[in-house]
């Protein structure tokens, strides 16, 4: 067992690893699960956003007043005194989004250009160019403007208050707006499947890095050939130092797995208990993916810094191909294409497949059972390139050639 | 018996020979040095006895069993003490001990026995606690013996030890392996630096291009050669007349002047220093200091191979 033991130590003398990758990386997951908002908004009504806007009405006429009044039913008015200091202000303080000046005769001249088939008068708008909702309410008022001047050149004989009510009906109408809950289950839940999802990050970055380390220092040329001299045989000596790998595996594991049973308690309450094993199980099956990658450094011989280097990319790459960072149906066709070759796909895939399980019926354990073979495969399939490398780097006379030894 | 028999051993890289019909006897009590400049053979010499390196042709026998990489009851009875040094950076000097005792002794207290004698051996008492990176060379070299002899091998491969080590440490190393050997273990040991290999060991092999060119004690390796003794005189300025006449005296096997120091390679003779000087003094010669002294190691090596042991 000293091999196995030497293998956790060397682990273990590198806590900052742990700290930084599982400790923290598991954190930041729980940190953003909580701050979605799952369970709030199913059966909620859609509420748009109001923007605080500020009309300074030097015209006065109808249109002006309707204009004014069509924005009140899109946002909150904030009163303006027409002064420079109070404009200034509106502005600067960001006590106005959006603020609109309405010349004297802008009715009028609007009317006339409806007429005579001129351009509509311009408005004089304020608002920031870092304002979204203040470019948005200027799309609105030109939008209101255009429906203002077609009423008024195909009704010639139209007030300006028939041309005001006219808009301001054609406007009210909207689409109507409503919140659709994607999947089955409790959207609660879905927050602890949100933490899991993220867990490929943490897995990956984790694993990858501390079991690289532990890979790498074990294969380390000069140490390995000292132990292919000693009377333990090389099976042996594998065998613990496996063991020793997939501890470090299961470890962080258990970690970032029971931090989210523990912390995300009330969603996993909503999980049936079969689904919750079997979510579960699929993380396990997900973390020996990096696990082998671990294993494929340590076969490379990277170092430190490199494994480092690559546990975070490859965690960032693949829980972003996994619609971690953002919302998977949202990727590009071709990201999505991309995405089946990486193994979040079929984990974050199966995970909410699992989620929505009613009953363990083979039907519906099929398509997650495949899932999990399909991650099971990138396990296999990088194991069996690292094992291929590694027979090469130990035959290799750069490497020590110790090709002997392993005919053992 | 040889506790290592090799015999007619061939290891090629390729279109590279490294090891060329390469024999080796070594018995038990011996310290054996194996002597050679770098790339000469030594290292790969050592990897194929080991079973680190598979080779083409020969065979190797171990405490007169024939070593395979199966071998796991022979390889506990070795111990090697790699060229690098091979230790866990994230583990304590004792812990390095002991990780590497327990590949042979799996018996607890037995071990701790065993790692404070390799501690006391090696003196780091002191440091025992340390990481490897807190350690400097010479200690560093120190903690790769220790873990290399914990076990207390009957046959203990040491190669090139004292590479990058200071003269301290270098002595303290050197002062070691005699010790172990007078307590029963039988040492190879490979070296380039003659000096080490003259002073500790009861037989030397000079090796070069991957065959053994000589065999024997040092007094043996010496009288193999013609040189009786190397004089050598500081001389301000030679004219080549002078070096000829020197050339043709009945004892002088050649003579080489540079740096303003004359050197002649003589056969024995007993009063070769008053020929020489006789002559210098002949043709006016202005000379210092003189120095007369019997062959080294790297005599015998310049007369067996005709090249100086390279570095």
């Amino acid at each position: 067992m000293q091999v196995f033991k030497a293998a956790l130590r060397v682990v273990l003398r590198h806590p900052l690893y742990l700290l930084v990758y599982a400790v923290f990386l598991s954190f930041m997951g729980v940190l953003m699960a909580s701050s979605l908002p799952f369970g709030e908004a199913e059966d909620a009504e859609f509420v748009g956003h109001r923007t605080r806007f500020s009309v300074i009405d030097r015209d006065g006429s109808d249109l002006s007043q309707g204009l004014a009044a069509f924005l009140g039913e899109r946002g909150e008015e904030v009163p303006l005194e027409d002064t420079p200091i109070a404009l200034q202000d509106a502005v600067a303080k960001g006590q106005s989004g959006y603020v609109v000046i309405v010349p004297e005769g802008f009715g009028q001249a609007l009317m006339d250009a409806a007429a005579t088939g001129g351009d509509v008068p311009e408005l004089e708008t304020v608002y920031s160019y870092y304002s979204l909702e203040g470019n948005l309410m200027d799309q609105e008022v030109n939008e209101y403007l255009g429906v203002a001047r077609a009423y008024a050149g195909l009704l010639p004989d139209a007030s300006q208050a028939d041309v005001a009510a006219h808009a301001g009906e054609t406007m009210a109408s909207s689409a109507s707006v409503g919140t659709v809950q994607l999947g089955g289950g409790s959207s609660e839940a879905q927050r602890f499947v949100f933490y899991l999802d993220w867990g490929t990050y943490t897995l990956f970055a984790s694993i990858i890095v501390c079991v690289g380390l532990l890979m790498g220092t074990i294969n380390r040329t000069d140490l390995h050939r000292r132990n292919l001299v000693s009377p333990v045989p090389s099976l042996t000596y594998n065998l613990q130092v496996a063991a020793a790998a997939l501890l470090v595996m299961a470890a962080v594991w258990l970690w970032a797995v029971g931090l989210g049973l523990v912390v995300f308690s009330e969603s996993v309450a909503q999980i049936g208990g079969f689904a919750l094993a079997l979510m579960l199980v699929l993380t396990f099956a997900f973390a020996t993916v990096p696990l082998s990658i671990g294993f494929l450094l340590g076969q490379l011989g990277v170092s430190e810094f490199a494994s480092n280097a690559i546990g975070n990319i490859a965690g960032m790459v693949v829980s972003f191909l996994g619609g971690v960072w953002i919302s998977f149906d949202l990727l590009d066709p071709a990201v999505q294409t991309v995405a089946h070759f990486s193994p979040a796909y079929w984990y974050t895939s199966a995970l909410q497949k699992a989620v929505e399980l009613e009953a363990p019926t083979p039907e519906a354990l099929g398509p997650i059972l495949g899932d999990m073979g399909v991650l099971l495969l990138f396990t296999a399939a990088i194991f069996a390139i690292a094992l291929v490398i590694g027979r090469v780097r130990v035959q290799s006379a750069e490497a020590g050639g110790n090709a002997a030894a392993s005919r053992s | 018996m040889d506790l290592v028999a090799v015999n007619n051993l061939v290891k090629r890289y390729n279109e590279v020979v490294a090891l060329d019909h390469f024999d080796l006897h070594i018995e038990q009590g011996e310290i054996f040095g194996l002597l050679g400049p770098n790339g000469s053979g030594k290292t790969t010499a050592i990897n194929c006895i080991l079973q680190l390196l598979t080779y083409d042709k020969g065979t190797i026998r171990l405490f007169g069993e024939p070593m395979k990489p199966s071998r796991y009851d022979l390889k506990r009875r070795i111990g090697v003490v790699p060229q690098n040094v091979a230790v866990f950076e994230e583990l304590t000097v004792r812990e390095n001990i002991d990780y590497f005792c327990a590949l042979y002794v799996s018996d607890r207290l037995r071990r701790r026995e065993l790692v404070d004698e390799a501690v006391a051996f090696v003196g780091l008492e002191d440091y025992v606690k340390f990481r490897p990176r807190k350690l400097s060379g010479g200690l560093l070299r120190r903690l790769n013996i220790a873990c290399g002899i914990a076990h207390k091998p009957e046959l203990v491969f040491f190669d090139e030890p004292t590479v990058a080590v200071d003269p301290q440490s270098r002595n303290a190393i050197l002062e070691g392996i005699e010790q172990m050997n007078r307590a029963g273990s039988t040492v190879v040991y490979t070296s380039h630096y003659m000096e080490e290999v003259e002073e500790i060991c009861t037989r030397i092999m000079i090796m070069d291009h991957g065959r053994a060119l000589a065999t024997g004690t040092n007094a043996e390796l010496k009288a193999m050669i013609g040189t009786g003794e190397k004089i050598q005189v500081e001389v301000a300025e030679l004219a080549e007349t002078t070096l000829a006449r020197l050339e043709a005296l009945p004892h002088v096997q050649r003579v080489l002047y540079r740096d303003g120091t004359l050197e002649a390679a003589c056969a024995n003779g007993t009063h070769n220093v008053s020929d020489v000087l006789a002559v210098l003094q002949a043709d006016g010669a202005t000379f210092g200091r003189v120095y007369a002294e019997p062959p080294t190691l790297n005599d015998v090596f310049l007369e067996i191979t005709g090249t100086e042991l390279r570095d």
